[in-house]
């Protein structure tokens, strides 16, 4: 009976946990939350520094942790107040005015005002400061103005619906850099200080990064008494150290889950939870007229029917990810039937595609050849990662078998970005990391992005410069669903990127923490994520 | 002695000066761009933003141009900062540099300490079951990849047995006294230590079972022996004879240390130099990377510093030749 | 040493049988693994399609019969008289056989993308075996050559020859490796033999070169100059035999090293391009599936524990000459 009894609550907590958009604010299934406890938590890498600036992604989690951004995302990505308690846009959208939560205080007691939000902006676009990930929202801002304490205002050149992404970072205290001779080096980026429901407290090298509850949160005490990073790079030994008991949360890889998850133990102990990242892989075919294939929209989509997207993610990922359905992220609009799928895996219609744009099957060499020029290119692709070079020697084994002999060439990142950037290939395998905006596609797709911008494609169309040029400008979300899904259906079409998969997390999770809402950025990265977090009965004995 | 031993010092500046050069050539062979190993693949820059961060570094200074005023700062003692995160090279390397010596000078002293027993006792009878079998098991512990045993040690003493630490250099509970943290690091010390050595192991016991066959064989010994040398005398002389070798050998592995075992360290969570000189290369951190050559070539002027002084006192002939080399010149 | 004098000529055949037999297999891996049959017919026409593969002869037996035929489903007309040992394509991928156990249809099991592991293991040989024999002899030549003239001439070259040794041994070797790969341009094999063997040299260059001071101390050396004869001919007579086992053992385990070494630098696209397997190659592939699959690890380096053993057999037996000439031991 006991058994189960907790059988049903594993699985009910099992579903709250699975759950597409719980409620942030929902009470655990054993009664109320409890304060106390540690939550540990691994890391694969050591932030080189916790400036949300110049870090990485594990500095920007922790500093959104210390830190308080004026607005957030709540677990279903919609935008919340955070710091701003509220925001408007001015009629012609080109003004975002924020209205400041009143009493806030950094951890060090100094109150939080308009004044630290135009510093945050000012070291974000200075370059000094060396931004790159972070800048890009904040470079069509024309000034910020903070006419009282409690009130930022900030001028567009011109309307820019995602305006409000960009200001999700944290906002840095301007009092303690004030004596600081040079901002990107000074040593406060290793001691962060915020207005967020967590402090910093300590940072051993190489080994764990502390935080712990700020007691007099504006939002109230979070329930956790403290979160440790730990520090550990390797996938084996992570799992090694979820089942030691070292930690409460661990994001396992597929085979992992098959060979060590699946028992009664296991279950008895942990229990999973799962997300599909904001981030997709895609084959950029070069279609400028400077190889004789990837001009012509039938050849690109031939490539793409002969490549099986899903049978990478259900064999490889064994499951764990999705076949991505559009180089446009996320809908702002609710969600519809109306967005177009993907094309199928077709390796036959593939074929006739082929031979009906004139590359037919030469029997001498085996290879499609037209006008004498055989099929045959080079893909290039960055060597550090995984899934890289094993969907490069999956699609390889399939354009083989259609006629198209495909070479893989590994490039170190700095050197493969250059060459992206100059145009100097055929094709190429790589990843995105996006945002929530389906305007983060007008970096693909936009003709003015050739240039030296992420339009690897060389993709030129004049009704989609148009489309994505109102999406930008466009305030209302209706209208915005209807122009992305245009672009959605006219890519389709032309299939100037092949887009591939997105990964999902599949993480286990202790049975004791409760409150745990997985999102595409994780389970702590999201308002109030981490804050609302709770362990039974205050943690471990 | 004294006057070789200052020779040997006074040579070592010019193969410090060689050292950064090399370390800087290096750096500049590499395929690289400092701006794009600061952010990951999945997220790079839009244009406009990568323009006005070039902009900002041409501004600052060409790469030879940064060379030669970090040399100008070594000079006055200072080794610069990390352009990662501003801070003193020195403290950078200081943090991961006594991990790094610790675990690799446990791991020594586990290899040799039985390596060459082993390989003595396979030089004194070859062929032997045991020199035979104990040969192949080495072996097979040599072509184990690291990744593979420390996985098989951490399920094993840590997973299963909970004997032993997972990872890591300190528990988080670890209590405060100074005895019960030492014995938490030497608990944490063990795992990382066995992995480490499992794949030295055969390599020094076969060098030692060769070397000390090669001084068995050779005539002096057959003769002293014939003449009616006891047999511990006859391995005193064996002793000598290949102390020599040794010296090398450890001249080879000294500088080894530095540079840290990036598997083992990856696999125990383990803060040594390893990550640090990667990391820094990969992201052209040339501060942090001139000031780790700078280290491991002073430890490496050190340790052949060590072998020459060792070489005259195991070996009366080499003192010689140096002596007459030196009247030479 | 009876039982090891009477071990001698069987170990030394096995040695060296293990390491030839090693280097056939690397060369006829397109017969022993392929998709290809050994025989077949079509049209009436005896074709020997996996014999197209071959290095050097493949041109004969090549043609577009044998090209425009997908052997893994020849499709009618085509009768398959004789299928290679072992019947797979080192690059076939299936991804509905990812990662099958040993047995069944592959000996081996398969890899994460269902590609068969004996037959990546069996055209992993030859890249394996050219990286780390080319690497490993370049070290050793380059290393005795600058050694040994770094002793016997001393003064400003022995200086110049150790000065250089010191500022190499100061970086790690696969940092060296990279660096000098990467300065030789294009990516292949040759540039990587090159960098790695470049990288590898010093420590036989100080061991050399220590060996012949020491010797050069001694009454042997006077009193053979004294008679007449050249040092580099004293050398090569008298001391390389002395040499020889240490070096041997530097020598097979810098195979095994120069093989691992290979892996990274392919990691990092400066060696064999995907899908080209080699030992190294496959061991960093097992890595990433070690927690569900042993074999991908087991076999590989299965493999290399076969290489360095023949070579280490072989290096315990150099030893050999020096003291059946001497006769009696302590």
């Amino acid at each position: 009976m006991r058994r189960s009894v907790a059988a049903g609550l594993a699985l009910l907590a099992w579903l709250a946990g699975c759950a597409p958009a719980p409620s942030p604010a929902r009470r655990a299934v054993d009664g109320r939350p409890a304060y106390g406890g540690r939550f540990v938590f691994p890391v694969r890498s050591e932030p080189p520094t916790l400036s949300f600036i110049a870090g990485d992604q594990i500095a920007v989690l922790i500093d959104r942790l210390v830190g308080d951004s004026l607005v957030d995302r709540d677990a279903a990505m919609k935008p919340v107040p955070r710091l701003a308690s509220s925001w408007e846009f001015s009629p012609d959208g080109r003004r975002l005015t924020f209205h400041l939560r009143p009493g806030v205080r950094f951890h060090d007691g100094a109150p939080c005002t308009s004044a630290d939000v135009a510093y945050t902006y000012e070291r974000v676009i200075d370059p000094k400061s060396r931004a790159l990930a972070r800048i890009d929202g904040f470079l069509p801002v024309e000034r910020l103005e903070t006419p009282d304490p409690l009130t930022v205002r900030v001028t567009y050149r011109s309307p820019f619906a995602p305006a409000l992404e960009a200001w999700t970072v944290p906002i840095l205290p301007r009092h303690l850099f004030a004596n600081e001779p040079d901002f990107a080096s000074s040593p406060r980026h290793r001691a962060p200080v915020g207005s967020g429901p967590f402090r910093f407290a300590s940072w051993d090298p190489g080994r764990r990064i502390v935080l712990v509850a700020n007691a007099d949160y504006w939002g109230g005490r979070p329930y956790l008494d403290s979160i440790v990073f730990q520090i550990i790079p390797s996938s084996e030994t992570t799992l090694q150290a979820l089942l030691a008991g070292e930690l409460d949360y661990a994001p396992l890889a597929p085979l992992q889950w098959e060979a060590h998850a699946g028992g009664a133990a296991f279950a008895a102990r942990f229990r999973t939870v799962r997300f599909v990242q904001l981030f997709f892989y895609y084959i950029a075919w070069r279609g400028d007229g400077s190889n004789p294939f990837f001009a012509d929209p039938a050849v690109r989509r031939a490539m793409t029917l002969a490549l099986d997207r899903e049978g990478y993610v259900r064999s490889v990922l064994r499951g764990l990810g999705e076949v991505t359905p559009s180089l446009v992220p996320f809908d702002p609009a609710p969600p519809g039937a109306l967005r177009p799928g993907p094309l199928p895996y077709d390796p036959g219609a593939a074929a006739s595609l082929l031979d009906g744009a004139g590359w037919r099957l030469d029997a001498r060499t085996g290879l499609r050849t037209k006008a004498g020029i055989p099929f045959r290119f080079t893909l290039l692709i960055f060597s550090g990662g995984e899934d890289h070079v094993k969907f490069a020697q999956v699609a390889q084994e399939s354009l083989r078998r259609i006629g198209v002999e495909m070479a893989i060439e590994r490039l170190d990142w700095p050197t493969l970005f250059s060459r992206l950037a100059k145009g100097d290939f055929q094709a190429t395998l790589s990843g995105f990391l996006h945002g929530t905006d389906p305007d983060d596609a007008y970096t693909f797709l936009h003709s003015s992005q050739i240039a030296g911008g992420r339009n690897y494609a060389a993709f030129r169309d004049p009704s989609i410069d148009r489309w994505l040029e109102a999406g930008r400008s466009t305030l209302d979300p209706e209208e915005r669903g209807r122009l992305y899904r245009d672009v959605d259906r006219r890519l389709r079409d032309l299939q100037p990127y092949t887009v591939l998969f997105s990964p999902a997390v599949q993480a286990a999770l202790v049975l004791q923490a409760h409150n745990v809402v997985p999102t595409p950025r994780g389970i702590l990265d999201h308002y109030p994520g981490a804050a609302a977090i709770y362990l039974e009965g205050g943690g471990k004995p | 002695m004294t006057s070789f031993a200052l020779r040997r010092l006074a040579s070592a500046v010019p193969t410090l000066l060689g050292v950064v050069v090399a370390a800087f050539l290096i750096l500049n062979l590499l395929p690289s761009d400092p701006v794009l190993n600061w952010f990951p693949e999945g997220a790079a820059p839009s244009a406009e933003a990568l323009e006005r961060l070039r902009h900002e570094l041409r501004s600052e200074e060409g790469p030879l141009a940064r060379f030669a005023s970090w040399g100008a700062a070594l000079l006055r003692g200072d080794l610069g900062r990390s352009l990662v995160d501003g801070r003193p090279v020195g403290s950078v390397v200081a943090e991961a540099l006594p991990w790094t010596l610790l675990l690799n000078l446990c791991a020594l002293l586990a290899i040799y300490g039985l390596a060459v027993p082993f390989g003595v006792c396979g030089a004194a009878s070859p062929g032997s079951i045991a020199d035979r079998v104990g040969g192949w098991v080495l072996l097979l512990l040599y072509a184990l990849p690291s990744f593979a045993a420390a996985v098989l040690l951490q399920e094993a003493f840590a997973v299963r047995l909970e004997i032993l630490p997972l990872q890591g250099v300190a528990g988080l509970d670890a209590g405060a006294g100074l005895a019960s943290r030492g014995l938490d690091l030497v608990r944490h010390l063990v795992l990382p230590t066995a992995c480490l050595a499992l794949s030295g192991w055969s390599f020094v016991a076969r060098y030692t079972r060769s070397t000390f066959r090669s001084v068995l064989g050779r005539e002096f010994l057959s003769v002293a022996r014939a003449k009616g040398m006891s047999r511990p005398r006859a391995w005193r002389h064996v002793l000598a004879n290949t102390a020599v070798p040794f010296v090398t050998l450890l001249g080879g592995i000294i500088p080894a240390l530095v540079g840290g075992s990036l598997i083992v360290e990856h696999a125990f969570s383990w803060p040594g130099l390893g990550r640090l000189y990667v990391a820094s290369v990969e992201g052209r951190d040339y501060p942090v990377v001139l000031g780790l050559t700078l280290l491991a070539a002073l430890l490496v002027l050190g340790a052949n510093l060590l072998v020459d002084l060792l070489y005259l006192a195991v070996d009366p002939r080499i003192r010689d030749a140096f002596l007459g080399e030196r009247g030479d010149a | 040493m009876p039982e090891a004098r009477r071990g001698t000529p069987r170990g030394r055949r096995a040695a060296v049988g293990l390491v030839l037999g090693l280097a056939a297999i690397g060369l006829l891996a397109p017969v022993l693994a392929s998709e290809r049959p050994l025989l077949a017919r079509r049209e009436g026409v005896l074709l020997c399609p996996a014999l197209a593969d071959l290095p050097l002869l493949g041109s004969l037996f090549d043609g577009p019969e044998v090209r425009s035929v997908d052997w893994e489903d020849p499709g009618p007309g085509t009768d398959v008289l004789l299928r290679a040992p072992v019947p797979y394509s080192y690059r076939g991928v299936r991804l509905g056989d990812a990662l099958r156990p040993p047995g069944g249809g592959h000996l081996l099991g398969t890899d994460a993308l269902g590609r068969d592991l004996l037959a990546r293991l069996i055209h992993g040989t030859r890249p394996s075996l050219l990286v780390g024999f080319g690497a490993t002899v370049a070290a050793l030549l380059l290393g005795g050559f600058l050694g040994s003239s770094a002793a016997l001439r001393g003064g400003l070259l022995d200086l110049l020859i150790i000065r250089v040794a010191d500022v190499a041994a100061c970086f790690p070797p696969f940092i060296l490796a990279l660096a000098l790969t990467a300065a030789l341009g294009h990516p292949g094999i040759g540039p990587m033999v090159a960098g790695i063997g470049l990288s590898r040299w010093t420590s036989v260059a100080r061991y050399v070169r220590g060996e012949i001071l020491r010797f050069k101390g001694g009454d042997l050396w006077a009193s053979a100059r004294a008679s007449g004869a050249s040092s580099r001919r004293l050398v090569l007579r008298h001391l390389l035999p002395l040499l020889a086992p240490p070096l041997a053992v530097m020598g097979a385990f810098g195979v095994a090293q120069a093989i691992i070494m290979e892996s990274g630098l392919s990691f990092l696209g400066l060696g064999v391009a995907p899908p080209t397997p080699s030992w190294g190659t496959l061991l960093a592939e097992a890595r990433g599936t070690l927690d569900a699959a042993w074999w991908p690890v087991v076999f590989p380096s299965a493999a290399l524990l076969l290489a360095l053993g023949a070579l280490c057999l072989a290096a315990d037996l150099s030893g050999a000459p020096a003291r059946d000439e001497v006769g009696g031991l302590p």
